[in-house]
Formats: C-alpha cells, sequence, structure tokens
C-alpha cells in the first residue's frame, strides 16, 4: 500500500528532478562531446533509491525522461535519456544491498558508466554507424568526473535531510 | 535496512581506477591513430548519404521529415557543421577537422560526419 506521505514525497522529487533536468539542458558546454553533462537529476534518482526505494526511484525517472524531454521539445532525445537512465537505474539498484551510504559517490560513478555506456549504445543504433564508439573513453572519463560529482551532492543533501528529520 | 556485506571502499575504487586508466590509455591510442583523411562519409537518418572529396568546398544542407536541419560546409581541407535546430548545438561546436576518429555527432537529428582515410589510389599531393 503507498500512502499519501511517500505518494507527496514522490510527486515532490519528480518535479525537482524535472526541474533541474530542464535548466541543466539549457547549460551550454565549453566542450563538443555528444552526451557528456554534469546529469544533476541522477541525485533525484540516488536520493529516491536510499530514501524510498528502487521501484519508486525508477518511477520518478522514467516520469522525468517522458515529461523532461516532451517540454524540453526535444522528443529525440528521449530514446537516449531512456536508454542511458534505465542502464543506470539498473546498475545502482544492484549495487544498493552491497553499498553503504558513505559509498553512494561510488555508486554514482558506476551508474554514470552504465548511462553513458547506454546513451552511446543506443547512439549507435539509431545513427545506423559505429563511428561513435571513438568516443567511448572522453564518455568513461566523464562519466567518472560528473558520477563523482553527483554522487557526492547525493550523500551532502542526505546528510542535510537527516538532520531536518531529527528537528521535525 | 542494514546493509548485508558492503565490499570495502577500497574495492570499488580500484575497480573505478582501472576503469579510468583503460579509458584514459584508449584517449591516447585514439590521438596516435588519428591521421588526415581525404574524404567525407555523411550519414544521415541511419544511412549513408554519400562520400565527398575533402579539397571540393562544398555546403549541403539536410533537412528531415522530422523538422531536423544541419548544414554541412566542406572547406580548406576541413569540415564542420556550420548550422543546426538541435537543441545542444554539440554538433555547430565540434573544431573543423580533416582528421579520422574524429567524427562530429549531431545526435537529436541523427546526423554522423566522418572524414575516412585516402583510399590506397587516392593520390592527395598537388592539390593547394
Amino acid at each position: 500500500m503507498m500512502n499519501v506521505r511517500k505518494l507527496t514525497t514522490m510527486a515532490m522529487l519528480t518535479a525537482i528532478s524535472m526541474i533541474v533536468f530542464l535548466i541543466e539542458a539549457q547549460i551550454p558546454l565549453p566542450f563538443a562531446v555528444p552526451g557528456v553533462k554534469l546529469g544533476i537529476a541522477n541525485v533525484i534518482t540516488l536520493y529516491a533509491i536510499w530514501t524510498l526505494g528502487r521501484r519508486e526511484a525508477l518511477a520518478i525517472l522514467l516520469i522525468r525522461v517522458f515529461l523532461g524531454n516532451i517540454i524540453a521539445g526535444n522528443v529525440m532525445a528521449m530514446a537516449y535519456s531512456l536508454a542511458g537512465g534505465l542502464l543506470c537505474w539498473v546498475i545502482m539498484s544492484l549495487l544498493k544491498p552491497i553499498m553503504g551510504r558513505s559509498q553512494i559517490w561510488l555508486m554514482s560513478i558506476l551508474g554514470a558508466l552504465g548511462h553513458n555506456a547506454g546513451q552511446l549504445g543506443m547512439a549507435i543504433l539509431i545513427s545506423g554507424t559505429t563511428t561513435m564508439i571513438w568516443y567511448a573513453p572522453v564518455l568513461i572519463v566523464a562519466a567518472v568526473v560528473t558520477g563523482a560529482f553527483t554522487g557526492y551532492l547525493t550523500q551532502i543533501l542526505l546528510g542535510h535531510m537527516d538532520k531536518l528529520q531529527k528537528h521535525a | 535496512m542494514e546493509n548485508k556485506a558492503p565490499k570495502s571502499t577500497k574495492f570499488w575504487v580500484v575497480l573505478i581506477g582501472v576503469i579510468l586508466v583503460v579509458a584514459v590509455a584508449g584517449m591516447l591510442v585514439i590521438q596516435s591513430v588519428r591521421e588526415e583523411g581525404a574524404q567525407v562519409v555523411i550519414t544521415w537518418n541511419g544511412e549513408v548519404e554519400g562520400t565527398y572529396p575533402l579539397d571540393q568546398d562544398e555546403t549541403f544542407v539536410f533537412e528531415g521529415e522530422n523538422g531536423g536541419r544541419n548544414v554541412v560546409v566542406i572547406e580548406n581541407g576541413m569540415v564542420f557543421v556550420s548550422e543546426a535546430n538541435c537543441p545542444d548545438q554539440i554538433c555547430v561546436n565540434h573544431k573543423p577537422t580533416n582528421q579520422t576518429a574524429d567524427p562530429i555527432v549531431c545526435l537529436p537529428n541523427k546526423l554522423v560526419v566522418e572524414v575516412s582515410a585516402p583510399n590506397s589510389e587516392n593520390q592527395l599531393d598537388g592539390v593547394s
């Protein structure tokens, strides 16, 4: 049974992740590597995995990918987002039982690696050329950097939310 | 909820470190296999549109049925995307290139521009 508290939390997190996703899509990056971004929306996925559960995180992720890309007017990007997001979620969900809260930054790196692998695979599939495989090394390095960043953000966020809970 | 048996942080750091080292090695390998190409292969919507020589200035406009638009320019022996209506503009920001293993990609519009090595029978010299 899903209680109201959980439902409203999920709705809030979905809204926040969409806002983050949309703002991030407006930030131009100084280097031209397709598919590279900070992925701050992943903070929400991680936060949901740790506080609500894996299935709830998946639901938030799917709604964000669907609505976010429609609102951004970038329907073509949905396939890439979906492939990346799903693989990221699968990896992080598998890691959840064997990782501690202080290891979220590591979980996030491995999830980001999955995200970029999924996106690259989808790009190769859709574009019909394997030439994008040249981007794999750059995407791996980018995933380690951005994954560590979003994972660390999540750890800070969880710490602050703990304090809030205590004073509530 | 308690974790069953968290693997040590060291294990994961080493694993990610190994992946990182392999990736950096891969970047170096790609740098070293890059060479000046003679022709450009343009793939649009998953199909090869054509192969064009780099030594002939030309401009291609691609317009897809789903609204995608890209302008590919070959100029002074380099190829670049001068214009695109995709939201990220990654293809436009890509530096003009004449190198292999340095594809220009527009993911939203499904455009891939790739320089390929000269065929053995191609004579490149005496262009200027």
